[in-house]
């Protein structure tokens, strides 16, 4: 509903065009994209295609789609702003990993905030195998160092059960 | 769960994450994982092993300290220190929020507290509930500590020693349930938000602070002191509530108010609650109104008593005199609710000659109480609102919804009105 207002108005609107790292671009305009710190900065030194040499098209497709969802918030769908971000984090962490990097390059910081809380969420209380799996970490200590850390803050280890799953 | 080995033995040339996330990513994501989670992060492999030790803050939140206290206190004593001492790097902020029932805690407290003020803490909070009857007094350290810009204590003893001089850097300072016996002034240059929550001899308080931005006040008894505020030109936000019914408000009461709003030109947020629209109404010869203009104000938010006419006629009044007005929030109360006898006396009072609220955009009513007082004011800001956009109104479960049928068909000052009707159980 928001949305039929402001695209009839679309003609007066200042156009930009993204480029992502596969070449592909997407014309967007400015109110929608100043969300996003790093391009307000380029916009404002006069660019009007902006290359993101650090976004690929699949990731750019989604945090597009995030900005244009955000820039319709208003007073009165604040409800549909929240479900949408809860669909919007519902990827693989692959997903996830990849938008907030993407996310922080490009200085969205709702952005930001809405996946490192979403990525907290879903690692907290999991163990320590199934974090290193989920970041992809091989474990370099020796045992015997491993102990060691571990006997540094043994109060972190103790008590409660730790999920192992990797979703 | 016994699929090892496989997974952890992954190939040299697959990147670990944390050489793909940028640094100050993954502690924003440590920062948002309860304490134990992100220690354990240091067992991970050896380029995770001091990433959580560096993480300039340190937030040991309620849960936390109480399962540890459950095992011992002075294991929760030990955790704390080894936190604190294995820390590697500034502490920006350090968060500790914890009932101890041994007065060790009490020294262990003032030393974590020292050497976080010693690290140039930028951000301290501190809730440390009582033992017996011992309120927790703040050590010294903290009121010469130059480098803090938030500050927040509750059920803490404050008292600044001697030699007190001001809090340079403060910008936001939250006091909450704390206990002023004697004069205390604190010069706070840069203070731009204020809470006091729930404390007593506010009276002893003198606070100064010439660019205060906003100003929150819950209050325990009737006593308001707020004449160390008079002269906070800069305040855009202020609320005021109370937490008990008072009996008595005195008349310094009303005028302290009375004057504090006189004196804030630049007001743009205004939350008061039934009690303040008590002391202000009582005053006003009712076709007067208020001797002010809130003119830069655009939200106001009220708890108002439909049974009070007078509080009604002076909201009314607050309406009329914030020409800027956007967001108007009313809060409920009461159980009168005779429309017609109402509409009549507010009509006799001349109130209800409202000049076009060309500003109001949204209206919304929180409560049960008084249903057909609420669509009455609904009926009037759709007839008075031309550029409303909505008008927000809680109903009870298991209501018919009268409020929808009536409203609907009425003529409305502007076209792009919506009323939205949202059914909650009662509270």
């Amino acid at each position: 509903m928001a949305s039929s207002s402001s695209s009839s108005k679309t003609g007066l609107k200042k156009m930009l065009t993204l480029k992502s790292s596969d070449g592909d671009e997407f014309e967007l305009e400015e109110s929608i994209v100043i969300q996003c710190q790093t391009i307000k900065h380029m916009v404002e030194d006069g660019f009007s295609l902006i290359p993101l040499q650090n976004v690929d098209t699949k990731t750019l497709t989604k945090i597009i789609e995030y900005m244009k969802k955000h820039a319709e918030k208003t007073e009165s769908n604040k409800e549909e702003i929240k479900n949408f971000n809860k669909e919007f984090v519902k990827g693989s962490f692959d997903d996830q990993f990849e938008l907030v990097s993407a996310a922080n390059y490009l200085h969205i910081n709702g952005l930001m905030d809405l996946l490192c809380q979403s990525i907290a969420d879903r690692i907290n209380n999991k163990s320590v195998r199934a974090v290193r799996e989920i970041f992809n970490i091989s474990n370099d200590y020796t045992p015997d160092e491993e102990e060691k850390v571990r006997d540094e803050h043994k109060w972190a280890h103790e008590g409660g059960e730790f999920d192992e799953s990797l979703d | 769960m016994n699929q090892e080995g496989k997974s952890i033995a992954v190939e040299g040339d697959i990147e670990d994450r944390i050489s793909v996330l940028p640094r100050n990513v993954i502690d924003s994501i440590l920062e948002l994982l309860p304490v134990k989670d992100a220690a354990k992060t240091c067992t991970l492999s050896k380029s995770w092993r001091y990433v959580w030790g560096e993480l300039p803050k340190i937030v040991l939140d309620y849960e936390f300290c109480d399962e540890l206290i459950e095992e011992s206190e002075s294991n929760f004593r030990e955790v704390v220190d080894e936190i604190l001492l294995l820390r590697k790097g500034k502490i920006v902020k350090f968060d500790l929020d914890v009932r101890v029932e041994d007065l060790a805690s009490y020294t262990a407290i003032d030393r974590w507290v020292l050497y976080v003020t010693r690290n140039s803490v930028k951000k301290l909070s501190l809730r440390i509930s009582k033992i017996d009857d011992r309120t927790y007094t703040l050590p010294p350290c903290i009121f010469h500590c130059p480098t803090l810009t938030q500050l927040k204590l509750a059920s803490c003893s404050f008292k600044p020693p001697s030699s007190f001089r001001g809090f340079p850097n403060l910008v936001t300072l939250l006091l909450a349930g704390i206990t002023f016996s004697e004069k205390c002034v604190i010069k706070a240059p840069l203070l731009a938000n204020l809470t006091l929550n729930c404390c007593d001899g506010i009276q002893y308080l003198n606070i100064v602070s010439p660019v205060l931005k906003s100003l929150y006040v819950c209050y325990r008894h009737s006593y308001i002191a707020l004449n160390c505020f008079m002269n906070c030109k800069n305040l855009r936000d202020f609320g005021l509530e109370f937490l008990e019914v008072v009996d008595n408000p005195n008349h310094d009461h009303r005028s302290t108010l009375k004057n504090l709003l006189v004196s804030l030109p630049a007001l743009e947020v205004l939350n008061l609650d039934s009690l303040f629209i008590e002391f202000l109404s009582a005053d006003v010869v009712q076709s007067n109104g208020p001797p002010f203009m809130l003119n830069c104000l655009g939200t106001l938010s009220l708890t108002v008593d439909f049974g009070k006419l007078d509080h009604t006629s002076y909201v009314l009044q607050l309406i009329k005199c914030s020409p800027n007005l956007t967001n108007l929030l009313i809060s409920v109360k009461g159980t009168y609710d005779n429309a017609e006898a109402f509409f009549k006396n507010l009509k006799t009072l001349g109130c209800l000659q409202l000049p076009p609220l060309n500003k109001i955009e949204y209206v919304s009513f929180y409560g049960f109480a008084s249903p057909k007082i609420v669509l009455f004011f609904a009926i009037l800001f759709l007839s008075h609102a031309p550029s409303l956009l909505r008008i927000f109104i809680e109903q009870p479960i298991g209501i018919d919804s009268y409020v929808d049928v009536e409203l609907s068909r009425l003529p409305k000052a502007s076209p792009k009105a919506e009323l939205v009707c949202d059914f909650r159980v009662e509270r």
